[in-house]
């Protein structure tokens, strides 16, 4: 269990994240969505270690991390632009970690996770030499295996197209049930959001403007904002692709 | 990008190791001695006055040699800069093959792989009473010793950089205005006008400003040709290794060196900053044909490899023959004389090892620093710190810093080796280096230390790593640039060399006194083959580490 317990972060006077609490259950996939400015990569940031609570706690399993380092809460994130060594190939990449820590993944199991995502053929590759969607599973096999107790990813799927978006965000599912792994997946696509994740973090103006399963979000906004930004989004596109069939059809 | 900011200051141990490493050599070798120069000006044995700076100005030879060195850098950065550009436009611009633009580029570039001193030299034995041109034209063109032969080197030492300068600058430009503004009806004059030479004022200018402090401060063209017109450098090489050194006045007149490349220095950064930087164009297009614009680019290309070539052609020559120009046969004697000569073998053998040595500690220094202001999460004022310390070290002449370290540094166990002058080279040259590695890790994903920080990484790990095999070729570019500067920089070296650690430039300088031309130019077509070994190494180096 990951526990956000009133914390608050400010930046130069300015508050971006106000007296926030949350509590995500072990293997949970959260999403969490919010405008640009909201304060997303700040909440993986405070949650990763990478930035201190201004004031607040962070704890997992009931132990307070908040004073741990970043390198020994054992959380990990793949970042954006995934953040790959382009002097070494996918393997050494997927490989880095294991130098540090040579027993966070037998060679057995590394191997299972190069076949789960599919980098079998891939592994004598250099970085430049690989596709958004291979970057993306290599960067995520990296993570992987150190064997995160929580797995951060910020705004996973805006770099990829369509078709490969799709096949990543079962993936991601698949891995966090496999590896009963807490997931919190950063992205301002409320489609995304909704249909990856157990359960949904909306941010707004610093604050939690709801946290519910997809469900429950979409029967019964909790106000506003989330009306607006979430709803309407998602209506709209719902209409735009009727609308398309209806006119095939017709 | 962003970093992840105020993290844990457990991982902070590299990046202060790093910054005290520089900091503190910074300190020893640049901050302290540039501070004692400006101490020892204004107080002397006799206590706390204005002594020096009386003594320095009497008689007007100080201003008259400020004023001399002025009118010379000012003429010859006149010609430069628009001779640069001229040459730049000729060699981006025009539909030239590749092969004659390649010989353009490298025949400007060429004075460049050797020292000032030799250029003067060079004219000397082209356009001199006996020269290889006069003897061709029958007469001089023009009298070398003074203004002439002083500007005319300047402008071969800093034609080089005013080309550079200009021709990246010039990869920024969008050609496509030049296309726009010719679909408009613009005349080809107005349309170069519009789309190249506007943009391109800003940089002709740094161009300027760069080469007029180039020759305000070098030493090695006044001391070959400078005759009884005296400049700054001279003035100050006269009062510290003439007769009897004085250190009050030559603190003086270093002080009078400096201030005019400090302003220099930070009108340079304004220029830089005002510049407008364009997307580069993605499409580079080969110009369109226009037989009258390439022939007005293969005329300006002509000139710049006819000028390099006379003046040294004398450099691939006078060591080739008996004694020129009086006795014309061939003969390698010279050349076996010096290959023969232990005391000459071990100039060029300190020559090498303080090259090396320079450009080793020169590239480490400068990365460290680069490290710690761009890859760091170092508070600010330690990145405030060394960014002070590379702009000092681009403020501070050679000649100054020479001056300094003697003045610090004689007398200590220190004292004229071969490690000091690594020293002094590599604050004399830090901040181009240090400019170019900024520039290069900058460009580099800013998350690698983080992910490697998570991965269990300590930061200097992620930096032996990942950062320093991505940065290998700024790292090479940095490695040549210094050791190339290292061999032919002589400003410095001159006041920190001694009797056992004479370097090829240093040597020359004595050999002067002594004149054996002939050695000279063996020595200085020595260093030539060694630059052009190093180049040629380090650009085979480069295709290697290319992705
Ligand atoms: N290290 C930092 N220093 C100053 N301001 C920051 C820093 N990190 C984030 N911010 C500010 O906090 C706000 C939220 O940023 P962020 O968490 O990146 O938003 P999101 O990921 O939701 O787009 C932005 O206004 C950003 O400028
Ligand atoms: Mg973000």
């Amino acid at each position: 269990m990951l526990e956000v317990r009133n914390v608050s972060k400010a930046f130069g006077g300015k508050t971006i994240l106000r007296d926030l609490s949350l509590g995500i259950g072990t293997g949970e996939i959260v999403s969490v969505l919010g405008p640009s400015g909201s304060g997303k990569t700040t909440l993986l940031n405070l949650i990763l270690g990478l930035t201190r609570p201004d004031s607040g706690r962070i704890l997992y399993d009931g132990e307070d991390l908040t004073d741990v380092p970043a390198e020994r809460r054992r959380f990990n994130i793949v970042f954006q632009d995934y953040a790959l060594f382009p002097n070494l190939d996918a393997r050494a990449n997927i490989l880095y970690g294991l130098r540090n820590h040579p027993g966070a993944s037998s060679a057995a199991e590394v191997d299972a996770l190069v076949d789960l995502l599919g980098l079998r053929e891939h592994l004598g590759k250099r970085i430049d030499q690989l596709s958004g969607g291979q970057r993306q599973r290599v960067a995520l096999a990296r993570t992987l295996v150190l064997k995160p107790r929580v797995l951060l990813l910020d705004e996973p799927l805006s770099a990829l197209d369509g078709v490969i978006k799709e096949s990543i965000k079962a993936r991601i599912r698949q891995i966090a049930r496999e590896f009963r792994l807490t997931t919190l997946i950063v992205t301002h696509d409320p489609e995304e959001a909704l249909t990856l994740a157990d359960r949904v973090l909306v941010l707004e103006g610093g604050g939690i403007a709801q946290y519910a399963r997809p469900a429950e979000l979409i029967g019964r906004p909790a106000n506003g904002f989330v009306k607006a930004f979430i709803l309407r989004q998602l209506e709209i596109k719902r209409e735009n692709i009727l609308a398309l069939f209806q006119a095939a059809r017709a | 990008m962003r970093r992840g900011g105020d993290g844990s200051a457990g991982g902070l141990r590299g990046p202060y190791a790093a910054f005290w490493s520089v900091a503190a050599l910074a300190a020893l070798f640049l901050a302290l001695p540039v501070g004692a120069v400006a101490v020892r000006a204004f107080v002397g044995e006799g206590g706390a006055g204005l002594g020096a700076f009386a003594e320095a100005f009497r008689g007007g030879a100080l201003p008259r040699a400020l004023l001399n060195s002025a009118l010379a850098a000012g003429l010859a950065a006149a010609i430069a800069a628009p001779a640069g550009f001229a040459l730049a436009w000729a060699v981006r611009c025009s539909g030239l093959p590749r092969w004659a633009r390649a010989a353009i580029s490298g025949l400007t570039l060429l004075p460049m792989l050797l020292p000032t001193i030799t250029y003067g030299f060079a004219i000397v034995y082209a356009f001199g009473r006996q020269g290889v041109v006069t003897s061709l034209l029958e007469a001089q063109p023009f009298p070398i010793y003074g203004l002439g032969g002083l500007t005319l080197g300047y402008v071969i030492y800093t034609l080089p950089t005013a080309f550079l300068l200009t021709r990246n600058a010039l990869d920024y430009v969008d050609r496509r205005f030049g296309t726009v503004a010719r679909l408009m009806g613009d005349t080809p004059w107005r349309a170069f006008v519009q789309a190249t030479l506007r943009p391109m004022a800003g940089p002709i200018a740094a161009a300027f400003v760069q080469s007029f402090f180039l020759a305000f401060t070098d030493f090695g063209v006044p001391a070959s040709v400078g005759g009884s017109f005296k400049t700054v450098a001279g003035l100050l090489y006269d009062r510290m290794l003439g007769s009897l050194p004085d250190f009050g006045v030559g603190s003086v007149i270093a002080l009078a060196m400096l201030l005019p490349s400090v302003a220099a220095f930070f009108l340079l950064r304004w220029l830089g900053r005002a510049q407008t930087r364009y997307e580069r164009p993605a499409d580079d297009l080969p110009p369109p044909r226009n037989l009258p614009r390439d022939a007005l680019a293969a005329l300006l290309g002509l000139c710049s490899c006819l000028l390099t070539a006379t003046v040294f052609c004398t450099v691939l020559i006078v060591p080739f023959v008996e004694a020129w120009p009086y006795a014309t046969a061939p003969t390698l004697a010279h050349v076996r004389a010096v290959l023969g000569d232990p005391g000459l073998m071990a100039v060029c053998r300190n020559s090498l090892v303080a090259a090396l040595g320079t450009a080793a500690l020169c590239t480490l220094t400068a990365y460290a620093a680069a490290l710690v202001t761009v890859r760091s999460e170092l508070p600010a004022w330690c990145k405030d710190a060394v960014s002070a310390a590379a702009t000092l070290s681009g403020c501070v002449p050679g000649m100054v810093l020479g001056l300094a370290f003697m003045l610090v540094f004689s007398g200590t166990p220190l004292g004229h080796s071969l490690l000091l002058i690594v020293c002094c080279n590599t604050f004399h040259f830090l901040n181009a280096p240090y400019l170019m590695m900024k520039g290069a890790l900058e460009k580099l994903n800013a998350r690698w230390e983080t992910t490697g920080r998570l991965m269990g990484d300590a930061w200097a790990g992620t930096v032996l790593r990942v950062v320093t095999p991505n940065a290998r070729r700024a790292l090479l570019a940095v490695f040549g640039y210094c050791f190339v500067n290292a061999m032919v920089t002589v400003s410095a070296v001159i006041f920190v060399a001694g009797a056992r650690t004479a370097v090829a430039t240093s040597k020359i300088k004595e050999l002067q006194f002594f004149g054996r031309f002939d050695d000279i130019f063996v020595l200085s077509l020595l260093i030539l083959l060694v630059n052009l070994a190093a180049t040629a190494l380090l650009r085979l180096a480069d295709r290697k580490a290319q992705p």
